[in-house]
């Protein structure tokens, strides 16, 4: 009986997945609770001291996930790919809710600006940061904000983010490198080059 | 300018500038900006902030999560173990951390190494901890760091002490000293004969990689943590806490060995194909079982199925194609050179007893790896030595026994395979073994797409059958088994249409345009009810139906169905992208073949636009709208540039598709056109004998493809004046295209049309009146009468008329195409 629930919900998951596909709102608001639960449970399994070992990377968590979620490691591929888009707004979303829940607590050492070797260096979380990156996604427009999600919240590599958006890799890395500099430039608003034109808020995609 | 244009603007100036050098970027921006300073001033500003943002967003977000949601940060650093004290933290690793420390107790400061766990164990682990440390402790052999101690911190921690090793890992070491191959070879030995050493104390290692094998500034190696994976196996210590979501053995991927993926017993078997792999990266620079950001279900499906190439055979797809090899691999220069050879030389020396030696250590099966750590060290040596070596390749008897058997548990696209099979559809009768040569390509292929479905187990299971016969088997006996299968998959509608599409689409590619119908239009219909009209697997099914229909020369209905399809696309996919550029693409060729050429000539713009932003560099995609525009250039007669753009669309289709292939053929026919036309008909002749030649080949006799360029060579003849030869050629395409096209067809007429000229031409108008009206019937019917091919066949008939001394026929012919 366990396991044809567990069947049951894997099917349930992969219906939704494809209903999601299609433009189904409320699909993929059902999806996102479920994933974004799941986030959760990890993030806090994390806080019960596994986090030396556990700190999986997020193309691991975001496959573990649908495994654990779809039951199946492969099906079909946009399936997969559709998955990812919604792991990445619910970790986008995870983050958000943690660093506000958060934040009173103030703590220096910017994330951002860490560059990681192989898994030696502790991170301090800049909730501040998680916060105003926030912002600044809201100023770019939509294919880098995509990116921007796929990549950095969903983990995805580069060529699959590019498959997804039907486009070239060069195209996927030219709109990252822009997506970067938008970002730094919009949470660093005073390190640009001083004495030119004032900078400008961070630009805000649209003018409607 | 609104914000939006003022935006786009300022993103274009940035991607080019970046693409400049920073001495040219400033003096180009200033000239691009003259008359905008505040433009400039935010061109630059996002330039200075691109420069200074290389860090940012490099960190994970996963590690974000955990920080965020932990409150209990970082354990405070460790400041004694038993009788050590300890002082800086010279690594961190999945299970614990380690500490440089000294013994406090001791008459000679001895510097040790402390690796100290943060899981709390039970009791009993703790005393199954103690007693496998004696075991280790008794390993005494100089190549091995010696476990010195061990045992629980005041809070409770475990902890073992060993001997500390000042020396670098041992890739790092052989590439900074500049080791030759022979030098790798002769330090590898001592490597493996320390784990020989080991296996003889019962002692397994489970964790044997390049950074656990420290080399000393006196060069000499030395293993860490030799058995400590074991201590910290879940298995091993049933009471601790699983240290990954899904539980997995502590083990590093990347050096795995196929049974401890499968979780079977581990014996010293396992360190000897670590010991395989350790000796590939040494030798030829590149890590086989390397994970380059893929989920690790694929690494791992990888470590248990696929043999890696030859280290010979790495080290030149490394020079071939740097991005297969991941971007932080090194180039096969520099691989090269730090082993004091060139790439060339590299290979020469890999090639054979080495290939071998490393491969029969990696092979997937335990008991077929050399027996010991010693057996492969004496190898070595042996090739050293300049004696035979023991490694065998494996036979091709075995690996044909093995196919079936991977097979089973291969995840496959039944796309893929079927689409490899219709490779091989060339010949009617198709001898086993090609068969499993075509499901092999098919299971790399399938690794690419990366789906599932119970469809590809059925296709193995067929692939048993034809083992049991043993014979051969007819492509056609294979699809229609196909298609019986099919028809158990009604209750998911998903897996169906996805077989009957792929069945449709074999049978197109054999040329069989009847039997392709009816799977294609079963498998729109299905996934019409299934996902919905608006959907990209639909619109995947109405492409393929408007291929067909378009083969079959319906270019009106093939123009409707492709419309939608862009329509489903537009709307799932947004403006721009690959797909919806191939729809263009079908779409501009419909009109292209409709005589709509303004219209199809506009949508060719369009989409050699859009490529050159969906593409990122040479794509057969390309080469196959170059080859229409080539096509389109023709019909216009603008030569010069049809030329060109065939010789552009060969050369890159010949780079990506090899020199093998139906488009090759296609472009050669094509090229052959240009020339014909151009009065260059000798190289026309050897172009169509070219195409014909390949055509044979890769699509069979009979096949309509090949037709064209039967029908090409035809006009070649013609026009050379060898009249008897022509006429063979058109009477065999002819019936060539009746058998496979039915009794009408646009390519029926054309070749009608071109034979009655041929008659004419020689005076022989009986024969040429009536294949000439029966072009023209033909036409009129299927183009329409308004058709630019309707006119070039009436004008043939008024000439001929005219010659046969029937002006008031010619007159009547003449008046028509002005009526309304």
């Amino acid at each position: 009986m366990p396991r044809a629930h567990e069947g049951d919900r894997a099917g349930e998951v992969t219906r939704l997945l494809r209903a999601a596909r299609t433009g189904d709102r409320d699909a993929f608001d059902a999806l996102f609770t479920r994933v974004y639960a799941e986030l959760r449970a990890v993030a806090a399994r994390q806080l019960r001291g596994e986090r030396d070992g556990g700190a999986l990377r997020p193309t691991e968590l975001v496959n573990e996930l649908y495994l654990k979620l779809a039951g199946s490691p492969a099906g079909e591929w946009e399936d997969r790919a559709h998955f990812y888009g919604v792991a990445a707004r619910a970790m986008r979303q995870l983050l958000v809710d943690l660093a506000r829940r958060r934040d009173a607590v103030k703590r220096g050492g910017g994330w951002i600006m860490t560059t990681l070797g192989d898994g030696t260096a502790s991170t301090d979380a800049g909730l501040e940061e998680v916060l105003a990156l926030e912002d600044a996604l809201a100023g770019l427009d939509e294919r880098q904000r995509q990116i921007v999600e796929y990549r950095f919240y969903g983990g995805m590599p580069e060529q699959e983010i590019a498959r997804v958006l039907g486009t070239s890799t060069r195209t996927v890395q030219r709109e990252w490198t822009k997506a970067r500099a938008w970002i730094y430039r919009a949470l660093y608003p005073d390190s640009g080059t001083a004495g030119l034109a004032p900078a400008p808020a961070a630009p805000r995609a649209g003018s409607a | 300018m609104t914000t939006q244009e003022r935006r786009a603007r300022i993103e274009t100036l940035f991607d080019r500038a970046i693409d400049l050098s920073p001495g040219e970027r400033t003096r180009w921006l200033e000239d691009e900006c003259a008359d905008d300073s505040d433009l400039h001033a935010e061109v630059r500003e996002l330039l200075d902030a691109h420069e200074r943002a290389t860090g940012i967003l490099d960190v994970e977000a996963t590690r974000i999560a955990a920080s965020l949601s932990s409150d209990a940060d970082d354990a405070p650093p460790i400041e004694r173990a038993g009788p050590y004290r300890l002082t800086v933290e010279i690594g961190r690793g999945g299970m614990g951390r380690v500490y440089l420390g000294y013994r406090d107790d001791a008459q000679f400061e001895q510097r040790v190494a402390v690796k100290v766990l943060h899981h709390d164990y039970s009791d009993a682990v703790v005393a199954r901890f103690v007693a496998e440390r004696q075991i280790l402790a008794s390993l005494d052999h100089p190549n091995i760091a010696r476990l010195l101690d061990g045992g629980l911190t005041a809070d409770g921690r475990p902890y073992c002490v060993m001997e500390f090793v000042d020396g670098e890992p041992l890739d790092v070491y052989c590439d900074r000293a500049r080791l030759s191959i022979d030098d790798r070879l002769r330090l590898f030995c001592r490597v493996a004969e320390a784990v020989h050493h080991a296996h003889r104390n019962l002692v397994v290692h489970r964790d044997l990689k390049p950074s656990n094998i420290l080399v000393t500034r006196r060069g000499e190696p030395k293993l860490l943590d030799f058995g400590i994976a074991k201590l910290l196996d879940p298995d091993a210590l049933p009471n601790a806490a699983p240290t990954t979501l899904t539980g997995v053995r502590p083990m590093t991927p990347e050096y795995a060995s196929p049974e401890q993926v499968l979780g079977r017993p581990v014996t010293t078997a396992v360190d000897v194909h670590a010991l395989g792999l350790i000796l590939y990266e040494i030798l030829a620079g590149q890590r086989p079982q390397r994970r380059d950001g893929e989920p690790l279900v694929h690494l791992e499906r990888r470590i248990v199925q696929e043999q890696p190439p030859p280290p010979s055979v790495a080290v030149v797809i490394a020079a071939s194609a740097p991005s297969a090899a991941g971007p932080r691999a090194p180039g096969a220069d520099t691989v090269a050179q730090v082993r004091g050879a060139t790439a060339a030389q590299l290979h020469r020396k890999l090639s054979g007893d080495l290939d071998r030696i490393v491969l029969m250590a990696l092979r997937k099966e335990p008991e077929r790896r050399y027996p010991s750590a010693q057996g492969l060290a004496d190898d070595v040596r042996r090739y050293l030595d300049g004696r035979p070596v023991r490694a065998r390749g494996d036979s091709l008897g075995y690996r044909a026994r093995k196919f079936t058997v991977r097979h089973r548990w291969s995840v496959a696209a039944a796309a893929s395979v079927m689409i490899a099979l219709s490779a091989y559809a060339a010949t009617s009768t198709v001898q086993a073994g090609r068969i499993r040569r075509a499901l092999e390509q098919a299971r790399l292929e399938a690794e690419k797409t990366e789906q599932v479905t119970a469809f590809t187990m059925a296709l193995f299971e067929m692939g048993d059958r034809l083992d049991a016969r043993g014979d051969s088997i007819t492509v056609r006996e294979l699809l229609d088994l196909a298609a019986e299968r099919a028809e158990r998959f009604r209750t998911q509608p998903a897996a169906m249409s996805q077989m009957l599409d792929v069945i449709g689409r074999v049978h197109q590619r054999r040329g069989d345009y009847a039997s392709a119908g009816p799977f294609l239009e079963r498998a729109l219909e299905v996934r019409r009810g299934h996902f919905g009209e608006r959907h990209v697997v639909t619109a995947e099914s109405m492409s393929h139906l408007a291929s067909l229909l378009a083969a079959r020369g319906q270019y009106a209905a093939a123009e409707s169905l492709y419309r939608q399809a862009l329509d489903a696309q537009r709307a799932v996919l947004g403006g721009e992208h690959r797909q919806i550029a191939r729809t263009l693409h079908d779409l501009a060729i419909q009109l292209q073949l409709q005589g709509r050429l303004a219209e199809s000539a506009a949508l060719y713009a369009e989409v050699r636009a859009m490529q050159r932003r969906v593409f990122d560099a040479d794509h057969p995609e390309i080469a196959a709208v170059t080859s229409s525009l080539g096509l389109l250039r023709f019909q216009a007669d603008d030569l010069d540039e049809a030329e060109s753009l065939q010789r552009d669309a060969l050369q890159m289709r010949r780079r990506l598709l090899g020199g093998e292939h139906p488009d090759v053929a296609m472009s050669l026919g094509l090229l052959g056109a240009v020339l014909r036309r151009k009065g260059d008909v000798v190289a026309a002749e050897s172009l169509y004998r070219q195409a014909i030649s390949i055509g044979r080949r890769t699509l069979g006799d009979g096949h309509p493809d090949l037709a064209h360029h039967l029908n090409g060579l035809a006009l070649v003849m013609r026009s050379a004046g060898r009249y008897a030869a022509a006429d063979s050629l058109y009477r065999r395409v002819l019936e060539d295209r009746r058998r496979a096209l039915g009794p009408e067809h646009p390519s029926i007429a054309s070749t009608m049309y071109q034979l009655g000229a041929l008659h004419h031409e020689r005076g022989e108008f009986t024969a040429a009146e009536s294949l000439l009206v029966g072009a023209l019937e033909m036409r009129r019917r299927r183009l329409g009468a308004s058709h630019p091919l309707v006119a070039e066949v009436e004008e043939e008939l008024v000439r001929l008329y005219e010659g046969s001394g029937r002006p008031e026929l010619a007159r009547l012919l003449a008046r028509r195409p002005e009526a309304p």
